[in-house]
C-alpha cells in the first residue's frame, strides 16, 4: 500500500489539524493498512503522542487510544476492575504478535464488525472521547455514519458493572462468528452483539426485558430470544444470517446467566 | 521517506514507501530469516521483535519502524542457539519454515516471563504461542522443546 507523506505529530492539535484541514489520515497499529488497496496520500503516526496508558480514574477506566490489545489483556487495572471480561474476550484476537500492535482507537474508529474490544465497549457504556475533549457514547459513534474527519484521544469505561463475554469461533483463534457482551449495573442491563458479521449494536428489547426482574437467570432464554429477533445478521464465509440468529439466543442466555452470577 | 532502522544491532538508512511491510523491507536489506506467508498477521512466520516487543512484520508498516530497533531470529545470537539445539534434541524442525517466528516469540515469551519472576506453565506457552502456526507438526515437539529450552532457567 503507497503512502506519500508520513508524519510523527508532537501534540494533539497539530495532528487534529493535519487531519481536518489536510485530509491527513490518522493511523493506529496499521495492522490492518495491508488490506486497504486505495493509497493513502498522508498518513500520521500518533505513536508519539502519549496515548498508550490505561489509567483508573476511580468511578471510571481510561483507556488511551494508542493503547494494544495486548495492553488491555494484561491489565490488571481492567482485570480487577471488570472481572477479566477484556482478557478473556481479547485473549483469543489471533496471536500476541497482533495484539501487540493492534490499537483500542484503531478497533473503535474502524467499527470493525470482527472486532472483540467493541462489543465490549458497547455493553460497558464506554464513552468515545475525542481530542478535543468532546465525547460520544461509544452505541452513538459505531452507529454514526463515517463521512466526517475525528480523532480519538481516549475511550473511557465506567466501573461497576457485572459482565459476561460470549463468543464462537471456528477456530481459537479466528474472528468470531458472533460475540455477546451482556453487563448489568444495579437494575440497568446492557446485551450487546458483534460480527454479524456487522459492528456490534445493543439489543434494547432484552436490555429492557431483563431490567423488570431481580432474577436474571429466569429470564436468561426469553432475553436471548429477544436479542436474536430484534438484531439483523447477516452471511459471510463464518456463518449464515439464520445460524448467527440461533447462536445469539443461546450465547446471550449463557451471557445473562454469568453476568447474573457475578453480581 | 528516509527511514533510519536498527536491524540486529546494524543501522540501515533508506528511501522507502512508508506503507510497505517491514517484513518486505527487512528482506529486501538481506534479512532472509524473516519469513513472509498469510501477510495478514495471523501466521507468526514473519514474527520480530520491535524495539524487544514481538510483531507480525507482515502487518507491521516500515513507516512505524522508522527510529526504531528490529531483532530478527539472527539477531538474538546465543538465545535462539540453545533453542535450536532444544528444537533439535526433541526433532521439532520438519520443513522449518515456521522455525525464525516460533524462536523469536519463544524467546520473547521467556524474556517477559524472567522480567515478571516466573516461567511460563503449560497453558500459558501455548496461550502465548497460539499465534504461531505449523503445518507441518501437532505442536507436541514444539511443547517439548520448550519444556527443555526453560528448565535451563529454573
Amino acid at each position: 500500500m503507497h503512502i506519500g507523506r508520513y508524519e510523527f505529530p508532537q501534540s494533539l492539535d497539530e495532528a487534529a489539524a493535519s487531519i481536518f484541514n489536510e485530509g491527513a489520515v490518522p493511523l493506529g497499529g496499521g495492522a490492518w493498512t495491508n488490506a486497504v488497496s486505495r493509497p493513502i496520500h498522508y498518513a500520521l503516526d500518533l505513536s508519539d503522542l502519549g496515548l498508550r496508558y490505561i489509567e483508573d480514574r476511580g468511578r471510571e477506566v481510561a483507556i488511551g487510544a494508542m493503547a494494544t490489545l495486548r495492553d488491555i489483556e494484561i491489565s490488571l487495572t481492567l482485570d480487577s476492575a471488570f472481572c477479566g471480561i477484556f482478557s478473556k474476550a481479547l485473549g483469543h484476537v489471533v496471536g500476541v504478535q497482533l495484539r501487540n500492535l493492534v490499537t483500542a482507537g484503531g478497533s473503535v474508529a474502524g467499527r470493525y464488525g470482527f472486532s472483540d474490544l467493541n462489543t465490549v465497549f458497547l455493553a460497558l457504556g464506554a464513552t468515545v472521547v475525542f481530542h478535543d475533549g468532546a465525547t460520544s457514547s461509544c452505541a452513538e459513534f459505531l452507529e454514526a455514519p463515517r463521512n466526517a474527519p475525528f480523532l480519538i484521544k481516549e475511550i473511557r469505561v465506567p466501573k461497576g458493572s457485572a459482565a459476561s463475554y460470549q463468543s464462537l469461533r471456528v477456530a481459537a483463534n479466528d474472528f468470531p462468528i458472533l460475540n455477546v457482551c451482556v453487563a448489568t449495573a444495579a437494575t440497568e442491563w446492557r446485551v450487546s452483539v458483534g460480527a454479524r458479521p456487522q459492528a456490534a449494536r445493543l439489543s434494547l428489547r432484552a436490555a429492557e426485558f431483563l431490567g423488570l426482574s431481580d432474577k436474571p437467570e429466569d429470564r436468561a432464554i426469553q432475553a436471548g430470544l429477544l436479542a436474536a429477533a430484534e438484531l439483523k445478521f447477516g452471511d459471510d464465509t463464518r456463518g449464515s444470517a439464520e445460524y448467527r440468529r440461533e447462536l445469539c439466543s443461546v450465547l446471550v442466555k449463557r451471557a445473562v446467566v454469568e453476568a447474573g452470577q457475578r453480581i | 521517506m528516509k527511514i533510519s532502522i536498527s536491524v540486529n544491532g546494524r543501522n540501515h538508512r533508506l528511501e522507502a514507501n512508508p506503507g510497505t511491510p517491514l517484513a518486505d523491507t527487512l528482506r529486501l536489506l538481506g534479512y532472509l530469516e524473516v519469513k513472509k506467508a498469510c501477510g495478514t498477521g495471523n501466521c507468526g512466520l514473519c514474527t520480530v521483535l520491535l524495539d524487544d516487543v514481538p510483531v507480525p512484520s507482515c502487518s507491521v508498516i516500515t513507516g512505524k519502524a522508522s527510529g526504531h530497533r528490529v531483532t530478527t531470529v539472527r539477531g538474538l545470537g546465543k538465545e535462539a542457539d540453545d533453542l535450536a539445539a532444544c528444537i533439535v534434541a526433541e526433532g521439532v524442525d520438519q520443513c522449518g519454515y515456521c522455525s525464525p517466528g516460533f524462536a523469536v516469540m519463544a524467546v520473547a515469551m521467556k524474556r517477559e516471563f524472567r522480567r515478571m519472576g516466573s516461567l511460563p506453565n503449560e497453558e500459558e506457552i501455548k496461550h502465548y504461542l497460539a499465534g504461531n502456526l505449523c503445518r507441518c507438526s501437532g505442536y507436541e515437539g514444539h511443547l517439548r522443546a520448550l519444556r527443555r529450552y526453560l528448565e535451563a532457567f529454573k
